[in-house]
This record gives C-alpha cells, sequence and structure tokens, in this order.
C-alpha cells in the first residue's frame, strides 16, 4: 500500500494558551511542516519530536516538542512518518500491533516465571533460610502458633498426665544431642491428630490419645512429630507460606496483600507439609523408636488403625494431608521385619500408671 | 475570570475510551517486568499505566496527557523511605537503649504521630506532583497549597472527622475542598469551591441510619450525593463542574464490578477499573463558555518527595 499524502489535518497547542489551532501538516524531508492561523510556518525537525499518544486503539497520535503538542487524529500518520524517516528516529514511537504481542508474551513470562519459582525458586530459598534460622527464633515461633492453635485453657493440666508425657519425650530424646527443648501438650479436643509446630512445639490431641491402645502406638506419633521438629518442616512451611505472600505482593504491587497474608502465616493451614516431609518422618521417626528400645509394632498397629479409619471414613482431620496409609503402613511393616530379624531388645516405654495417667480424660479427675 | 457575557452556557463533556484488553495488556507487561527486576520497574509500570488512563480521558474533544516518569517515581520513593527509614530506625534504636518498659508506650506513639504528621506533606507533595505533570491542550495543572497551610486545616478536620465516627464528613468536605480548590490551576486559571457543609448533612445522617439497615446497599446512594456535592460545587474559569451520577448507577455498577472481581479471582481489574472509570467520566460535564485563548501556562516545578511519602504510607488518592 502506497501512503502518498500531501497533508494531514493536525491539532496544534502552542504551549503558551490552551487554544486549539486546526492547522495543515505535511511531512517534508527536514521533518513535520506547518503553517498557524497566524500564518506563521512552523518546522519540527524529526530529531526534536517525541512521540506520547497514539500506541493503543482509537487513541489519536500526539507529538510533542518541548511544551508544544501536535495531536493527529488518522493513525496512517504513523506509517506515513515511518517512511520518511524510519520510525525509529522518533522518539518514543511504537505503533499498536506490537502492543499485543508484547502483552501476550509477558503473560507467557509470568506463568514460565510463577512455575519455575513454585518448582525450585521458592522451594530452594526456603529450604535454605529456614535452616539458618536460629533455634530461639524457632522456639518464640512455635510458642506463638502453638499458643493461638490451642489456648491454655484447652489444655491438659493433670500433673500425673503430663509427667507421664514427659517420661515418654524423654525416652525418645535419649542420650542424641538435640538443639530442641521438647515442650508437648495434649490438647483436650476430640480431634485424632497430632502437630508440630517450630522449636519443639508439640501438640496431641485428646481424640489421638483415646484411640492409641498401647504406649509404643503414641510413642509412634510422637517420634514422626519430633522428626518434623529435628528437621525444620514446620518453619520450611511458614516461610514457604511469607515467601508465597511476599511473590504475590511484588507481582501485585500492594503492600496490603502483604500484612493479610502475614497473619495467615500463624494459622494452622500453614503448618502443611508436602509428602517428602512425612516420608522423611516417618523414617526418621521410625530410627528413633528403634534406638530408644521401643517396640515398633506399635507404629505398625497405629497405621493399620488409620487404614480402617480411613476405609470408612473421608475426614481423617489434618492427617489426610499425609501419604496414602497403605503406603506408609508397608515401609513401617518393612521396618518392624527388619527390626525384628535383628531381633533386638525391647524395654516397655511407660509403666501400666503412667499410661493410665495419659489414658485418663480429664472429666475422670478426682 | 473569561466568560464572554453574551454567549449562551456550553456544556464541554468528558469521556473515557480505554477498554479492558488494552489496560489488562499494560498491566500484564508491568508485573512481568517487575518480577524481574525485582519491583524496580513497578515504577515504570506505574507512568505506563497513568499515560494509558489520562490519555483515554477525553475532555472538550481533546485528551489529557501524562508527562511523569518512571525516574522520577524511583526518587521520590528512594528519598520518602530512606528519610522513613532513618526516623524508624533511631526510633527503634531508643527503643532498645531506653529498655525501660514504663516509657516503652513513647516509642510506640512515635511511628503514629509520623503517619500523622506526614499524611498532609503526603497528600500536598502528591497533588503538586500528580497536577504539574497533567496537560490538557497543551496547558498544565498546578497545586500551589503549602504543607503547613494544609495541615492547619486538615489535621483538625480529619480529627473531627474520627471523633464524630464520619458525621463530620460534609463539613471536612467543605473546610479541605476550598483550600484544595483555590490553590490548584489550570494554567493561570485558579479552581473554587462554595459548597457548604450543611448542604450534605441531612443526607449523611440518613446515611448513617439507613446503610445499616440495607446492608450496606444504601452506600451507593450515599456515594452518589457526595459525588455530586463534591462536582456540583467546584468552578474554573467561570465554568461549574456538573455530576449526574445516580445511586442507581453507582449501586449496578458497584455489584457487577464486584461479582466480576470475584468470579474472576481478581483478574478482571483492569475491566472494573475501565467500567468505572467510564460511568463517572460520562456523567461528569463543564457548563459555561470558556474562551481557551484567555487561559495562559503557568508551569510550576514540583519533586517526587511526597507522592514517594503517599506510596509508602500507602495512602490512596482519588486524582
Amino acid at each position: 500500500m502506497q501512503v502518498t499524502r500531501a497533508s494531514w489535518t493536525a491539532r496544534y497547542f502552542d504551549g503558551q494558551t490552551a487554544r486549539r489551532q486546526e492547522v495543515s501538516l505535511r511531512i517534508t524531508p527536514g521533518g513535520l511542516h506547518f503553517r498557524c492561523e497566524d500564518g506563521s510556518d512552523h518546522v519540527w525537525g524529526f530529531g526534536e519530536l517525541r512521540q506520547t499518544q497514539g500506541r493503543h486503539r482509537g487513541e489519536p497520535i500526539r507529538l510533542e516538542r518541548g511544551l508544544e503538542a501536535l495531536v493527529i487524529a488518522e493513525p496512517e500518520f504513523l506509517a506515513a512518518l515511518a517512511k520518511h524517516r524510519r520510525g525509529s528516529g522518533i522518539r518514543g514511537a511504537q505503533g499498536a500491533p506490537k502492543q499485543t504481542a508484547i502483552a501476550l508474551a509477558s503473560a507467557l513470562g509470568l506463568v514460565g516465571l510463577g512455575i519455575s519459582l513454585y518448582v525450585w525458586g521458592i522451594p530452594t530459598f526456603v529450604n535454605a533460610a529456614a535452616a539458618r534460622v536460629p533455634v530461639a527464633w524457632e522456639d518464640k515461633l512455635g510458642a506463638a502458633v502453638t499458643a493461638k492453635i490451642a489456648p491454655l485453657e484447652t489444655r491438659n493440666a493433670d500433673p500425673e498426665a503430663n509427667a507421664a508425657l514427659a517420661a515418654m519425650v524423654a525416652r525418645l530424646a535419649g542420650d542424641a544431642p538435640s538443639p530442641y527443648h521438647y515442650r508437648v501438650a495434649i490438647v483436650e479436643q476430640p480431634t485424632v491428630n497430632a502437630l508440630a509446630a517450630p522449636g519443639g512445639h508439640i501438640l496431641l490431641y485428646r481424640g489421638l490419645i483415646a484411640r492409641a491402645q498401647s504406649p509404643e502406638e503414641l510413642a509412634g506419633v510422637l517420634a514422626h512429630e519430633m522428626a518434623h521438629v529435628e528437621r525444620r518442616h514446620s518453619t520450611q512451611a511458614v516461610f514457604r507460606e511469607l515467601s508465597f505472600s511476599a511473590v504475590l505482593a511484588a507481582l501485585t504491587g500492594d503492600a496490603r496483600a502483604m500484612g493479610q497474608i502475614l497473619d495467615l502465616a500463624g494459622d494452622l493451614g500453614a503448618l502443611r507439609y508436602n509428602r517428602e516431609a512425612e516420608r522423611e518422618a516417618d523414617r526418621d521417626g521410625m530410627y528413633r523408636i528403634q534406638a530408644a528400645a521401643i517396640d515398633p509394632r506399635g507404629m505398625v498397629r497405629f497405621f493399620k488403625e488409620l487404614q480402617e479409619r480411613e476405609s470408612g471414613f473421608l475426614d481423617v482431620g489434618a492427617l489426610s494431608t499425609h501419604p496414602p496409609t497403605r503406603e506408609r503402613l508397608a515401609a513401617a511393616e518393612a521396618l518392624a521385619r527388619d527390626w525384628q530379624a535383628a531381633s533386638r531388645e525391647t524395654r516397655p516405654v511407660l509403666t501400666q500408671a503412667q499410661w493410665q495417667a495419659l489414658k485418663r480424660p480429664p472429666t475422670a479427675e478426682p | 475570570m473569561s466568560r464572554k457575557v453574551q454567549s449562551r452556557p456550553l456544556t464541554h463533556r468528558f469521556a473515557f475510551h480505554g477498554d479492558g484488553a488494552s489496560f489488562f495488556g499494560i498491566h500484564l507487561v508491568t508485573m512481568f517486568l517487575s518480577a524481574l527486576t525485582l519491583g524496580i520497574y513497578s515504577f515504570w509500570g506505574r507512568v505506563k499505566i497513568r499515560r494509558f488512563l489520562y490519555s483515554q480521558t477525553e475532555f472538550a474533544g481533546e485528551r489529557f496527557a501524562y508527562h511523569g516518569t518512571g525516574m522520577e517515581l524511583l526518587k521520590g520513593w528512594a528519598r520518602a523511605s530512606f528519610l522513613l527509614g532513618a526516623v524508624l530506625g533511631l526510633n527503634s534504636l531508643l527503643f532498645f537503649l531506653w529498655d525501660d518498659p514504663a516509657s516503652a508506650w513513647i516509642t510506640q506513639l512515635i511511628p503514629l504521630a509520623l503517619v500523622v504528621m506526614l499524611a498532609p506533606l503526603a497528600i500536598v507533595g502528591t497533588l503538586r506532583y500528580r497536577f504539574s505533570r497533567t496537560s490538557w491542550q497543551g496547558i498544565r495543572f498546578s497545586f500551589r497549597g503549602r504543607v503547613l497551610d494544609f495541615a492547619k486545616v486538615f489535621v483538625p478536620a480529619a480529627v473531627l472527622n474520627v471523633v464524630t465516627l464520619g458525621l463530620y464528613f460534609p463539613f471536612f468536605l467543605a473546610r479541605i475542598l476550598p483550600y484544595i480548590a483555590e490553590n490548584t490551576a489550570y494554567g493561570n486559571e485558579r479552581f473554587a469551591f462554595a459548597g457548604k457543609g450543611r448542604d450534605l448533612f441531612s443526607q449523611t445522617l440518613l446515611a448513617a441510619i439507613l446503610t445499616p439497615l440495607t446492608l450496606g446497599l444504601y452506600g451507593f446512594w450515599y456515594q452518589a450525593h457526595v459525588e455530586r456535592f463534591v462536582w456540583d460545587h467546584m468552578a474554573v474559569a467561570g465554568a461549574r463542574f456538573r455530576s449526574t451520577v445516580s445511586g442507581g448507577g453507582l449501586c449496578a455498577l458497584g455489584l457487577t464490578n464486584g461479582l466480576l472481581m470475584i468470579v474472576t479471582l481478581g483478574l478482571a481489574y483492569p475491566w472494573v477499573k475501565v467500567r468505572e472509570a467510564r460511568y463517572k467520566l460520562a456523567h461528569l460535564t463543564l457548563v459555561g463558555s470558556v474562551d481557551w485563548s484567555q487561559v495562559r501556562q503557568e508551569a510550576q516545578q514540583a519533586g517526587t518527595f511526597g507522592e514517594g511519602m503517599a506510596d509508602i504510607l500507602d495512602l490512596e488518592l482519588g486524582v
């Protein structure tokens, strides 16, 4: 298509007053040429002008030179201008179709950036950051989280039950050096659940204790939660939640979103682990039980219970984020078999009296 | 005033031409480049967004233009965060050195007092910067208000507004809008605001009763009253603005926009903004004959410090 127009209609603003002047504009090799109503001639060299509008559909083309401006309604003018001066000579010159391509490329780039952040960026950062956090900091965070999830009045205050629990923790902790000082509380709620907050704060729910048939079963669960603590899984979960919200805030440029999601970080939702973390905790827990000379069949029995429960109900509380019970049961059974093959000695975790104290619901207290 | 005595009043229309798809495209590019540059690009992205919004806004057949640059915004933000950071850093240092629980409230009060004192500075700075970078028909707008003068008007009015749980709001507007209008100019033509608080007061009382009773729906009607109160008393160059925004219109717009945001999980934001601008500007006019050749350029220098401060303080100014 040949764009050869002798002249273009433009509106000229001289930057001195707000008066609008209709001018006839010609593109000459020396620049843009136009004559005002008062008869004065103007020449704008290509190098002096700057295109500031006309990039979007229906938007008139606006050329500026200092405070002066020329506005041309016809989009074909840009093509004619480009022909004379190769377009690129004008600062800011850009047509409309390119915009769509750039937007599409940005959308693709955003998706790509999001996926790569999710797949390796955030996990790498999270693991590195969680590994460097001082234990004292984890301890403060864990205390705050457990205080929020289970306030003091929901916890069991029976000294005998807590002493029994302390004995079990001491047995599981053994002589192995650990930077963590464990604080385990019984939450008087019927949920079948246990959770580990950062820094060694662990919550065992009444529903779980009621379901356990032997101290060895409970020790299995406790060993699993202690493994989460030692491997800093919950600290990682908190960091993960924080980094997601930070990325979100950076993308939307909204600092308020950040504050809102920061609050969320303290919630239970943040204490979710991925399946790999659960497998690690299962394995470490099993080793811990063996090191403490506790019969590993307790853990196997507990997984069996869980499986039966799963077949009957869909809802297994927070445990539903764990790997399929069948798989965990198989892994635990294999470990127990190896251990039996080695025919190691076992000692009971708790005395009968301690176990009774632990099993006793608080309403039965004298 | 430059109104010609003989000419009959003309109605100059506003219009917004932007489409949601183009606006969405600009947001996409901004988000992508901001993510790549760890947020540095966001200042340039903001300029692109403003340029789009201004150039899609038409008044009397001519588009507005935005003249700000990303570097200016970055510098303003950097200066403001340096100052705030220094003050807050000093404050927390004091907190540690002092280490006296009885007087700890002082160190907690300082940031709060800072925000209250800095709000007028941020508002004035933003108005100065934003207007100085806005033009129509080649003539720049300007704001010549001073921080201390504005604070004298703003702080007592804002405090009374909070103390009266918003019942003072009409008088708050009637106190700060004349100051803002009289210090705002298009070229050499000053704006003027002549609204009286009592004109809006009965509506405010009604809204205080009806808004909770209608589960917030009456808020749209009150918003329409406020919008009309503000514009219908605003004048420039002998011509007066007129808004025909209605409660029903704002309600339909607000509800459909809310639904759009929920259904699309916020992705519809650019479309929502465009719909809002289209509605509000379609219902705004300037009535009166103005001889534009009498409006002379009176450009003004303005820095971005206040704008950066407003950005950090998270002030949303409808400019």
